[in-house]
C-alpha cells in the first residue's frame, strides 16, 4: 500500500512541474505591465526602474522561472500585486470561505443525488426514473451563474426570504469565533445563534444553485452503476437465494455501484472550482473564486500562478485520494 | 421604475437551508449598528499604504486621509445653505499651528503645535517633520514629483530650525505649494515606528508601511485591524490633537459589487455606501431613509484621441467626432443627469474655467461634412478601449458605437483590465479611449494644465501646441494675475479648436448615507470623506 | 429514381418511428434545428436591429412591443436573444472542430506511432487534463485577452485532451481489426491506412462526444463572456447579455438577464439529449 501511494505521489512531481510551466508561460503573456500596479502613475522612469529591478522583473524569464520554482518549493508564492501580501496568505486566507461553500454544496448534492439515482435505477422506466432524468438534463444545462440570478431574484426581490448577496456573513454581523475556520459550524459550535443565522441564510443560495448543477451528474452516475450492479450475476444470485429485495439493493448493489459515484464525486468536485469562479462573483463570496476573478482582471500574475498551481495541486491530489480509496473498498485492484 | 422593496423579513425560511442546518426561525432584519460604530460599504480592499509610494486607489487615499494629518490643511467654510465645505483654495495649518512666509515668497515657515502625539503616544516634533521630508525625498516616491513642481526639489529644502519649527525654501516664489502639500503624501511619520524598519534593502520602510500604519498615525483615527480582501476597521485615535472624531470606531466593509452596496444600504446593514451607479441614486433620493449628498466635483470625463496616430492625427476627424457625440444622451441616461456637460479642458469650480469656446454638438451633418472634408468620407475602423468594470465607460462606449456609425465610423468596443489599462494610458498607447479618474488636487488651472497638456506624464492623448507649451511655461508661476487670465483663455481657444479630446462631463460627486448620519463635510479638493465630523442621530 | 412517392412515404414512417422510439434525442434534434433556424433567419424575423440603442425606452418590462423587454441601452433583448444564436452556436462549434481536429490529430498520431512519441503525447495531455478546466479556459482567454477567436481557442484547448484520448482509444481497437491488416495486406501506405480506413471506423463516438461537448462549450463561453472574458460589447452573445443585467436584478428588472440565460439552457439542453441519445443508440447496455 505505501509502495502504490509513493509511486503515485512520485508520478505527480513530472505533472506539477509541468503544471508550473504551463502557469508561468501563461502568465507571462498577459498583456499589461505589473509595474505599473505597483508603483504610482506620477512615479519618475527611475523609480519604475528600480522597483522593477528589485521585483526581479527585468531579468530572462528562464530566470524568472527558476526563481519562481525554487519559491514554490519553499511555501513562497512571490507577493500579490494587487493586494501586496503574499500569495499563499492570501490563497490561504481565503480558501476556507471556498471550501465552506463546495463542502456544503457537495453535501447537498450527494444527499439528494444518491437517493435520486438509486430510486431511478431501482424504479427503472417509471414517472422517477423520467424526473430524475429531466433534472439532470436541466441541471447541466443551466448556467449556474444564471441560475445564482434567478434565485436571487426569486428570494430577495419577490419573497424577500434571503438578503441580498452580502458574502459569507451579514455585513455587521461579527464572525463567530475561529474553530474550523467554516462560519456555520464555528457558530453552532459557539452557541452563537446570530452569526449562525446570517451565516446560513448566506450560504443557502450559493451552496444549493452549485448542488443543483452537481446533482446531475451524480444521479446519472448513480444510476447507471447501480442499473450495471442491479443486473450483475452476484445481484441475480442474491435474489436467486432469496434474499429481500431490501437487501439485494443495499447490501449487494450499492457496495458494488458505490466506486464509480466516488469517483464522479471527485470529477464533481473539480467541475464546482470552475463553477465557484461565476457564483462567488454573483454572491460577492469572499473566497478563491473571486480572488482569482481579480487576478485575471488586474494581471496579478503572482497571484494567479499561485491560486492556478493551488488548485491544480488540490485537484490532482483529490484524484490521488480517489485512487487510493479505489484500492481500499475494492478489493479486486491489485496493487 | 420600481422602487427598492422595503426590508421586511417575513418568518419563512428556505426549506434547504433547514435541510442543511437544521435551523427554524426568522431571517429578521439586521439590526442597525449602534451610534458609536460606523460601518462603509467600500469597492476594494486597502491596497499599498505607504503614504509616499501608495498605488493610490480611492478608498486606499481615504484612508490615509483619515489617520494621518499633514503640516497644514484645507480650511472648513459655511456655505450659503449652511453646509460646511472643505474649500480647496484656502489653507490653515494642521499639525502645523501657524505658517509664515518671508517677504520674497520664498520660504515658509512652520511653527508646530504644542504637544502633539502619535497614536502610540511619541512625540511628534518638527524632528519628525525633517525625518518624514528626508524619508520622502530618498525614497523618490510620488510626492517627489509635486513638491519638485513646486520648485522644492531636494530634501536640503527642508530646514530643521528646532524643535518647533520647520521651514521649506523654494527655488522660486509660487502658489502651487501649499496645494501639493495638503494630501496624504505628506503624511508626517513617527521616526520610532518606521525607523526600525528601515534596512539597507529598504531605506524607506516601505515594506512595513505599505501593509500598516499603527503607531505612526497622528490623524483623527488609527487602524485597529484589516481581515485582508474583507475588511479593514479604524477606532479613534485618542491622542488626535484636534477635535476628537464622533464616532468611536469605523469598519469599512469590502463589498466589490455595486449592487451589492446598494442592497446593503437600503436594507440598512451599512450606513455609507461608497461608487454607487448613478442610475440608481433617483430612487435612493426618493427613500425617505436615505440621504444622498451630490456635490459638483471637478474630475473630468473624456474620450482621448491620440493625436499622433492616424486618423486622429487629422484635427478634422478629432472635429467630426467631437460632432458626433450625443452629449446629451451621455450626461442625461448614461450619468442619468448626475453630470454636467464639460465644455472646457479646465472644469468648471477652477479658476480662468471658459466655457464659450465650446462649439460642438450632437450634429451628425456636419460631422459627416468635416469627415469627408477630412478625405474619410467612407469612414475607417477603428478600435474604443475602455477599462473594465466601469458602467459608465461601459454606457458611453455602447452610445458612442451607436453615433459613430451612423458618420460611417465602425467602432470596436475594448474592455481592458485595470493593469493593462493603465500601462497604456501612462505609455500613452491607447489610440481611442474614455478616461474619466483624472481630478487635479491642487485647484490651480496651470497645475491642471500642466499635467494634462504639457509634455508630462499625464498627457495622454499626446497633445502637442508650441503656443499653449509655451503660454503654460510662461504663466504657471507668475504673479500676474490678469496676464496668467488671458493666457488662460487663450489656451482653451486653442485646445477646443483642436480638439484633443472629446470633452463629456463632470459628474457629481455622490455620497449615500442613511439619513440618521449627519454632520458630512464635502472636501472638493479630493474628495475624500473626513469621517471624524460625521455622528449619528 | 429512389423519389418514388412509395419510398418517400416508406422514409417519412421510419423516420417517425424513430422518433416515437428516441422521443428524447428527437426533442433535441428538434430544438437544435429549430434554434438553427431561427438564427439562421434571425434578421428577417428579429423585429429590431440588435445593436440599435434606444435611451428612451430603456429597461422596459416585456410587453408585445419588446417581447423579452428591453435592456439598459433600451436595446430589444428579444432581437439579440435571436441573433445570439448564431454567435453561441458559432462559438461552440467552432471550439467543438477546433478541439476535434487538434485532440484526434494528437490522439492518432500516439496511438499510430506508440513507444515514445505515445508516451510523450500522452504525458502532455496528462498534463493539460489535469487542470480545472474552466479556470484553464479562464486563464488562457485572459492571457490572450478578450475576442471570439480567442474564446474559441480557449475553450478548444482545453478539450483537446478528451479528443486525443478517445480518439487514441478507439484507434488502437480499430488498428489491430481485420479491415486495417486487409489494408495493409494489399500495400497501402500509413497515411492512407489512417485517413480512408480508420478515422471513419473511430468517427462515431467520437460524434457523439463532439455534440456533448457542444453543450459544454457554449456553457463555458457563456461563463467566460459574463466575467467579462469573452465577446465585445454591444456583441449580443448570450453570456454577455446575461452580464450585463445583473446589476439591476436586485432592482427587480429580471428581463435582462433570464431571457439569454433561459436561451444557454435550452440550447445546451438540446445538444446533450441528441448526444445521450446517441450514446445510448451506440451501446444499448447504457439504457
Amino acid at each position: 500500500m505505501i509502495a502504490f501511494i509513493t509511486r503515485r505521489l512520485l508520478l505527480l512531481v513530472p505533472v506539477l512541474l509541468g503544471v508550473t510551466v504551463v502557469t508561468f508561460t501563461l502568465t507571462r503573456i498577459i498583456p499589461g505591465n505589473p509595474i505599473d500596479l505597483m508603483v504610482s502613475p506620477l512615479a519618475s522612469a527611475e523609480t519604475r526602474e528600480r522597483i522593477a529591478e528589485n521585483a526581479g522583473l527585468n531579468d530572462p524569464l528562464w530566470v524568472q522561472y527558476f526563481r519562481y520554482i525554487g519559491g514554490v518549493t519553499r511555501g513562497d508564492f512571490g507577493d500579490s500585486f494587487v493586494t501586496d501580501q503574499p500569495v499563499l496568505a492570501d490563497l490561504t486566507s481565503r480558501f476556507m470561505p471556498t471550501f465552506e461553500l463546495t463542502l456544503f454544496a457537495m453535501l447537498l448534492a450527494v444527499i439528494l443525488a444518491v437517493p435520486l439515482g438509486i430510486a431511478s435505477a431501482v424504479w427503472r422506466g417509471t414517472w422517477i426514473d423520467h424526473v430524475s432524468r429531466l433534472l439532470a438534463v436541466f441541471g447541466v444545462a443551466m448556467p449556474v451563474f444564471w441560475v445564482s440570478l434567478v434565485a436571487i431574484y426569486v428570494f430577495f426581490f419577490l419573497l424577500n426570504w434571503l438578503p441580498a448577496p452580502q458574502g459569507r456573513i451579514g455585513v455587521i454581523i461579527t464572525p463567530p469565533a475561529t474553530i474550523t475556520g467554516l462560519y456555520t459550524v464555528d457558530a453552532l459550535l459557539t452557541g452563537d445563534w446570530k452569526a449562525l443565522r446570517s451565516s446560513v441564510q448566506s450560504i443557502v443560495l450559493p451552496a444549493s444553485v452549485l448542488a443543483f448543477a452537481a446533482m446531475a451528474p451524480l444521479a446519472r452516475m448513480t444510476r447507471a452503476s447501480m442499473i450495471e450492479a442491479l443486473d450483475a450475476d452476484y445481484t441475480r444470485a442474491a435474489r436467486a437465494l432469496g434474499l429481500s429485495e431490501r437487501s439485494v439493493v443495499f447490501r449487494h448493489a450499492l457496495r458494488n455501484a458505490i466506486l464509480p459515484v466516488i469517483t464522479m464525486i471527485a470529477i464533481v468536485y473539480g467541475y464546482l472550482l470552475g463553477g465557484v469562479v461565476l457564483v462567488e462573483n454573483v454572491f460577492a463570496w469572499p473566497g478563491l473564486g473571486r480572488y482569482v476573478y481579480n487576478a485575471i482582471a488586474s494581471s496579478d500574475y503572482p497571484a494567479l500562478q499561485g491560486f492556478i498551481l493551488y488548485s491544480t495541486t488540490a485537484y490532482v491530489l483529490l484524484f490521488l485520494l480517489v485512487d487510493i480509496l479505489y484500492v481500499i473498498l475494492d478489493p479486486r485492484v491489485r496493487i | 421604475m420600481r422602487q427598492y422593496k422595503k426590508p421586511i423579513r417575513r418568518g419563512a425560511l428556505v426549506l434547504s437551508a433547514a435541510v442543511i442546518m437544521g435551523v427554524t426561525g426568522a431571517t429578521g432584519a439586521n439590526a442597525q449598528s449602534d451610534e458609536n460604530t460606523l460601518i462603509v460599504a467600500v469597492s476594494r480592499d486597502l491596497q499599498n499604504v505607504d503614504p509616499t509610494l501608495t498605488s493610490g486607489n480611492i478608498n486606499t487615499w481615504e484612508f490615509l486621509t483619515n489617520v494621518y494629518s499633514w503640516l497644514i490643511d484645507y480650511e472648513i467654510v459655511t456655505r450659503d445653505d449652511g453646509t460646511r465645505i472643505g474649500d480647496p483654495n484656502s489653507f490653515v495649518g494642521s499639525l502645523a499651528e501657524s505658517f509664515e512666509w518671508n517677504d520674497d515668497g520664498t520660504t515658509v515657515t512652520f511653527h508646530m503645535r504644542d504637544g502633539l502625539k502619535f497614536s502610540n503616544g511619541d512625540p511628534l516634533t518638527a524632528e519628525s517633520v525633517k525625518f518624514t521630508f528626508d524619508r520622502l525625498f530618498d525614497q523618490q516616491g510620488v510626492t517627489v514629483g509635486n513638491m519638485a513642481l513646486a520648485e522644492v526639489p531636494d530634501k536640503h529644502h527642508i530646514e530643521l530650525i528646532d524643535s518647533d519649527t520647520i521651514a521649506i525654501h523654494l527655488d522660486r516664489p509660487n502658489a502651487l505649494l501649499f496645494g501639493n502639500m495638503a494630501q496624504a503624501g505628506n503624511s508626517i511619520l513617527n521616526p520610532n515606528v518606521v525607523g526600525p524598519h528601515m534596512t539597507d534593502d529598504d531605506p524607506s520602510a516601505h515594506e512595513w508601511l505599505k501593509s500598516d500604519s499603527r503607531g505612526t498615525e497622528q490623524g483623527p483615527y488609527r487602524l485597529e485591524s484589516r481581515d485582508p480582501g474583507n475588511q479593514y476597521v479604524l477606532v479613534r485615535n485618542d491622542n488626535y490633537f484636534g477635535e476628537p472624531a464622533h464616532i468611536e470606531r469605523i469598519v469599512f466593509q469590502v463589498i466589490p459589487d455595486p449592487s451589492s452596496r446598494l442592497a446593503q444600504l437600503v436594507s440598512g446593514a451599512v450606513d455609507i455606501a461608497l461608487e454607487l451607479p448613478t442610475i440608481d441614486v433617483p430612487a435612493l433620493e426618493q427613500n425617505p431613509d436615505i440621504t444622498v449628498h451630490r456635490n459638483t466635483s471637478r474630475s473630468i470625463a473624456y474620450i482621448g484621441m491620440n493625436n499622433e496616430v492616424a486618423p486622429f492625427d487629422n484635427k478634422l476627424v478629432r472635429q467630426a467626432i467631437s460632432y458626433a457625440v450625443p452629449y446629451d444622451t451621455i450626461v442625461n441616461d448614461v450619468m442619468n443627469g448626475y453630470a454636467i456637460q464639460l465644455k472646457s479642458p479646465i472644469p468648471l469650480g477652477t479658476p480662468g474655467h471658459a466655457d464659450q469656446f465650446f462649439v460642438y454638438s450632437h450634429d451628425l451633418e456636419k460631422a459627416k461634412a468635416l469627415l469627408a472634408e477630412a478625405g474619410y468620407a467612407d469612414g475607417f475602423s477603428t478600435v474604443f478601449e475602455i477599462p473594465i468594470g466601469s458602467q459608465e465607460a461601459k454606457e458611453t462606449a455602447v452610445f458612442l458605437r451607436q453615433s459613430l456609425g451612423e458618420i460611417g465610423i465602425d467602432v470596436q468596443i475594448q474592455e481592458l483590465p485595470g493593469a493593462a489599462y493603465f500601462e497604456k494610458i501612462q505609455k500613452h498607447e491607447l489610440v481611442f479611449f474614455f478616461t474619466n479618474f483624472w481630478i487635479s488636487i491642487n485647484n490651480d488651472p496651470f497645475y491642471h494644465v500642466y499635467w494634462k497638456f504639457h509634455h508630462s506624464c499625464c498627457n495622454y492623448a499626446n497633445y502637442s501646441n508650441a503656443t499653449v507649451d509655451d503660454l503654460i511655461k510662461t504663466h504657471t508661476i507668475s504673479t500676474d494675475m490678469e496676464a496668467q487670465n488671458a493666457a488662460l483663455q487663450e489656451i482653451q481657444g486653442i485646445i477646443l479648436d483642436e480638439a484633443p479630446w472629446v470633452l463629456l462631463y463632470q459628474p457629481q460627486h455622490i455620497l449615500a448615507m442613511r439619513s440618521n448620519i449627519k454632520g458630512y463635510v464635502f472636501y472638493s479638493a479630493d474628495e475624500f470623506t473626513r469621517y471624524q465630523y460625521l455622528y449619528k442621530e | 429514381m429512389p423519389t418514388s412517392l412509395p419510398y418517400m412515404r416508406e422514409k417519412a414512417t421510419s423516420f417517425f418511428h424513430w422518433c416515437r422510439r428516441n422521443p428524447v434525442t428527437a426533442l433535441g434534434f428538434g430544438i437544435i434545428l429549430g434554434l438553427g433556424i431561427l438564427g439562421i433567419l434571425a434578421p428577417l424575423i428579429a423585429p429590431y436591429d440588435p445593436y440599435a440603442l434606444n435611451p428612451r425606452e430603456r429597461m422596459q418590462a416585456p410587453s408585445w412591443n419588446h417581447l423579452f423587454g428591453t435592456g439598459i441601452f433600451g436595446e430589444d433583448i428579444f432581437s439579440r436573444v435571436l441573433h445570439g444564436i448564431r454567435i453561441d452556436f458559432g462559438i461552440g462549434i467552432g471550439a467543438v472542430v477546433i478541439g476535434l481536429f487538434t485532440g484526434s490529430t494528437v490522439g492518432i498520431i500516439a496511438g499510430y506511432y506508440g513507444g515514445k512519441i505515445d508516451e510523450i503525447f500522452m504525458r502532455l495531455m496528462d498534463i493539460v487534463a489535469a487542470f480545472p478546466g474552466f479556470i484553464l479556459a479562464m486563464a488562457i482567454a485572459g492571457v490572450l485577452g478578450p475576442s471570439i477567436p480567442n474564446l474559441i481557442i480557449a475553450i478548444a484547448f482545453v478539450n483537446v485532451p478528451v479528443y486525443a484520448r478517445l480518439s487514441r482509444s478507439r484507434f488502437l481497437v480499430i488498428r489491430n481489426s481485420l479491415y486495417a491488416m486487409a489494408a495493409r495486406g494489399v500495400g497501402a501506405s500509413d497515411f492512407r491506412i489512417l485517413t480512408w480506413h480508420l478515422l471513419p471506423n473511430s468517427l462515431a463516438p467520437i460524434f457523439v462526444q463532439s455534440t456533448l461537448q457542444c453543450g459544454w462549450a457554449i456553457l463555458d463561453a457563456a461563463g467566460l463572456s459574463f466575467i467579462g472574458l469573452g465577446v465585445h460589447l454591444p456583441t449580443p452573445e448570450w453570456g454577455v447579455m446575461i452580464g450585463l443585467g445583473v446589476p439591476r436584478i436586485i432592482t427587480g428588472q429580471w428581463w435582462i438577464s433570464f431571457f439569454p440565460g433561459l436561451a444557454i439552457a435550452v440550447t445546451v439542453m438540446g445538444f446533450n439529449l441528441i448526444g445521450d441519445g446517441l450514446q445510448d443508440l451506440l451501446d444499448p447496455k447504457r439504457r
